[in-house]
């Protein structure tokens, strides 16, 4: 099947139409059945009680944010180093969706740890990565949304991407630096609770259900997103010829 | 050609001197700001110093880069500079490096008297004064990413600070982490050899990312 | 429920308003633009009824 017919946006659109309820549709399904897994069959956890059911909605969330921001630097990449309009897209649709879940693993976080450690933000490695992904990913939205022309837009994205790509790892060890530094050996803030499989179940579940979600919606952005260059692209020939 | 791109920033910059000190005096400001908010009790103070010059020193960065290549493609250089045979790789290195003279070292050279300020011990003062010296040109080089990726956009200045504060995080927690080390008796080395590996890594990177965005923005 | 009712049934709830939230605006978005496009739709076809 030659698959690079799909490589232009006006071709990708309605494939990427079809496409949608296959993911939306499943997405929907394993939310409820993570979440009744999560609530009614998992037991409650020894040392946290019921605060830890948290976690079926704060560790998806938190790897949705991680793997996303990749993804993005991958597509604006690829859409840079081929000229391929539509990865670009495809980076600019993911940004919104991975800085959301970035948001939520914070916010999810905080109302974990109050129960748990007592305070609603402790300054510990994985928190503040997270917080300093969601001003990586605020950085990269702003500056699209500050470029008018789209193709300087994708390409500036790009090289942010990339740049922010290869300085996560670099952030995140000088965190980790930072946090030994001022609190002697590392706490772990979010230790996971002994692992019963119904919880693990439930957390893989509710995983797959945010990346289906995920996928779905980025996908409908990514057909706004085509809609919107192509409306103004052919407004300005218009406005040329007429 | 870097000589000349140096000496011709350079020149630029003595001519616009008065940016050069506003930049300084922000500087200034900003460092001594803290005492006032937060009380004149010298072991506070001395426990804050190195967090507060550093961050003082990012936010100072950020008011200078702007003007690294803005006033340069106002008035046509930036194209000419990227039509020329030279790679532009050096064409940027020496703009950040003439960027670095003006805006980061004259910071390095009144730290001294802020940290005294702060009543910091005149060993912690070299201390600060070291990675000041090696952390400054990473902000210049990494700022300079920011400065091209953002020319000519409106607000250019504060989406630059959007952008390259998170990516200056750790330049900040390592200089700073030496400073405070020094107080405290702590690894200063460690810290010093990590922002030296920093400064060696976006030397190597980032001028070829702002190459990349420079043709990017004018095109 | 116990003490830490508050917390799950918060975290869960902002789950719903940022699923939600996101998938609201998006929709919006796409309204939006539909509506612009017909505006504009609309704007060419009077502009062009007065042509010669």
């Amino acid at each position: 099947m030659n698959w690079y017919k799909y490589s232009s946006p006006a071709a990708f659109y309605p494939l990427a139409g079809k496409l949608i309820p296959w993911f939306a549709i499943p997405s929907i399904i394993l939310f409820i059945v993570g979440l009744y897994v999560g609530f009614f069959v998992a037991p409650t956890d020894f040392q946290q009680g019921e605060a830890y059911r948290i976690m079926f909605i704060h560790v998806p969330a938190a790897w949705m944010g991680m793997l996303l921001y990749v993804l993005m630097a991958f597509y604006a990449g690829i859409g840079w180093a081929f000229n391929a309009r539509l990865a670009s897209m495809m980076a600019s649709a993911l940004a919104v969706t991975g800085a959301m879940f970035t948001l939520l693993s914070l916010i999810t976080g905080a109302l974990w740890g109050k129960p748990t450690w007592g305070t609603y933000w402790a300054w510990d490695a994985r928190m503040t990565s997270t917080l300093i992904l969601l001003f990586l990913y605020i950085g990269f939205i702003s500056l699209q949304a500050a470029i008018e022309d789209p193709r300087r837009a994708d390409r500036a994205g790009a090289v942010l991407a990339i740049v922010g790509v290869i300085n996560v790892p670099i952030i995140y060890y000088s965190v980790q630096w930072w946090n030994t530094l001022h609190q002697g050996a590392t706490i772990r803030m979010m230790g996971k609770p002994t692992i019963a499989a119904p919880m693990l179940a439930a957390m893989l579940i509710m995983l797959a259900a945010c990346w289906l979600y995920a996928i779905a919606i980025v996908l409908y952005r990514l057909r706004i997103i085509i809609r919107e260059r192509e409306q103004s692209a052919s407004w300005l020939a218009q406005g040329a010829t007429s | 050609m870097f000589h000349s791109v140096v000496a011709r920033d350079l020149m630029l910059a003595w001519r616009r001197r008065s940016d050069v000190f506003s930049t300084l005096f922000f500087f200034v400001i900003v460092v001594s700001l803290f005492p006032l908010g937060i009380g004149p009790e010298t072991q506070l103070l001395r426990s804050i110093a190195p967090g507060v010059v550093w961050v003082a020193a990012l936010l100072a960065s950020m008011l200078s880069l702007g003007r690294m290549f803005a006033n340069d493609e106002q008035d046509g250089t930036l194209e000419q500079l990227l039509l020329t045979p030279q790679p532009l790789y050096l064409v940027v290195l020496g703009k950040t490096l003439a960027h670095w003279l003006v805006s980061e070292v004259p910071l390095i050279l009144i730290a001294p008297l802020l940290g005294m300020q702060f009543s910091l011990p005149s060993t912690t003062l070299l201390v600060l004064v070291i990675t000041l010296l090696i952390g400054t040109p990473v902000l210049s080089l990494v700022g300079s990413i920011g400065a091209a990726l953002t020319l000519g956009l409106r607000g250019a200045n504060v989406l630059i600070a959007l952008l390259i504060l998170p990516l200056y995080i750790p330049v900040l927690i390592f200089g700073a982490g030496a400073v405070d080390a020094s107080i405290s008796g702590g690894e200063v080395a460690a810290n010093i050899y990590l922002l030296a590996a920093l400064l060696v890594v976006s030397l190597v990177f980032a001028p070829w990312a702002t190459a990349s965005a420079l043709r990017i923005s004018m095109e | 429920m116990d003490r830490y009712a508050f917390y799950v049934w918060g975290s869960y709830l902002a789950a719903l308003i940022l699923i939600g939230g996101e998938v609201a605006l998006l929709i919006k978005r796409k309204n939006d633009l539909k509506r612009q496009a017909s505006l504009h739709a609309d704007e060419k076809r009077r502009s062009s009824e007065y042509k010669l």
